[in-house]
């Protein structure tokens, strides 16, 4: 089973300067717990596409238990993200798939995002974004999933303003920056409060949590 | 924005400013030959790949390299 979450968002900047703004939108007053970001692969094929996979880290609460759970060195506090793109010049559109590689043995969270030109005002460009989730701690998974597609629901919008405001740096300097207004903590709670002793025993029970 | 290592730090500045100029100076205008940055990123990608394995990360990109890579 999964779940599932669809959303757009509408960036008044052209799509060229969207998918410029892409590559420089962290840091930003919204997007905190971003830790770091790194492109580790990058290609331009014969037919012009840009071919681009970042590694994110993020920021990733767990529970006290959770820590003596699943602690492995610093990397079982920081999810891990990563981030594949694929930039088609001559058909204007930016493709974005996301994914988590570690704490899969929780949930999996995977969203792809397509940004185009507005089709009735080319100054202004279409996000659409899609989310999947898939819980797989057994007898949790529908749970887990509705907590990640609500938690996301916040997260998206946070994304979203973020790299607008970064947009408006970059392309709009001369005006006042856009106010930070809103949501401005991001969502980091995690899947604890419903798990029970049965779910903790399963956790530490599971294999490793590997990448 | 932060690199996953602080060693890794300039090269990635480096390198980030190298694409950011030529993503919107050259790709968007359509010459999207791609030889402008490839130095930088190579020396930034081998630091990388150091980087992430300290944190037990596998990306198969970085274990097979292509043979072509640019920008």
């Amino acid at each position: 089973m999964v779940k599932t979450y669809v959303g757009q968002w509408l960036y008044t900047f052209p799509w060229s300067q969207v998918v410029s703004g892409f590559w420089q939108k962290f840091p930003n007053p919204y997007t905190g717990h971003v830790l770091s970001e790194d492109t580790y692969y990058r290609t331009v094929t014969e037919d012009q596409k840009l071919i681009s996979k970042r590694l994110l880290a993020k920021t990733n609460k767990l529970p006290r238990w959770g820590e003596r759970l699943f602690y492995r060195g610093a990397a079982s506090t920081i999810g891990f993200i990563i981030e594949e793109s694929v930039c088609d010049l001559k058909q204007k559109i930016f493709t974005t798939n996301t994914v988590n590689i570690n704490l899969k043995s929780l949930m999996t969270v995977e969203e792809t995002c397509v940004y185009r030109p507005d089709k009735n005002d080319e100054s202004r460009t279409i996000c659409e974004k899609k989310v999947v989730t898939q819980g797989e701690l057994f007898g949790f998974k529908t749970p887990l999933e509705t907590f990640a597609i609500q938690r996301y629901k916040k997260n998206q919008e946070l994304a979203s303003l973020g790299l607008e405001f970064i947009l408006h740096k970059l392309y709009l300097p001369q005006l006042p920056p856009p106010p930070v207004t809103g949501i401005k903590t991001p969502d980091t709670r995690t899947f604890s409060r419903k798990l029970s002793d049965k779910a903790k025993h399963l956790l530490k029970s599971s294999n490793n949590d590997t990448l | 924005m932060s690199s996953i290592s602080p060693a890794c730090q300039t090269l990635k500045d480096e390198y980030d400013a190298c694409f950011n100029s030529w993503f919107s100076e050259h790709y968007l205008k359509g010459d999207t030959t791609a030889d402008m940055c490839t130095n930088l990123f190579k020396k930034y990608q081998a630091c990388i790949k150091e980087a992430i394995k300290e944190h037990k990360i596998t990306l198969w990109e970085l274990e097979n390299e292509p043979t072509t890579k640019k920008n």
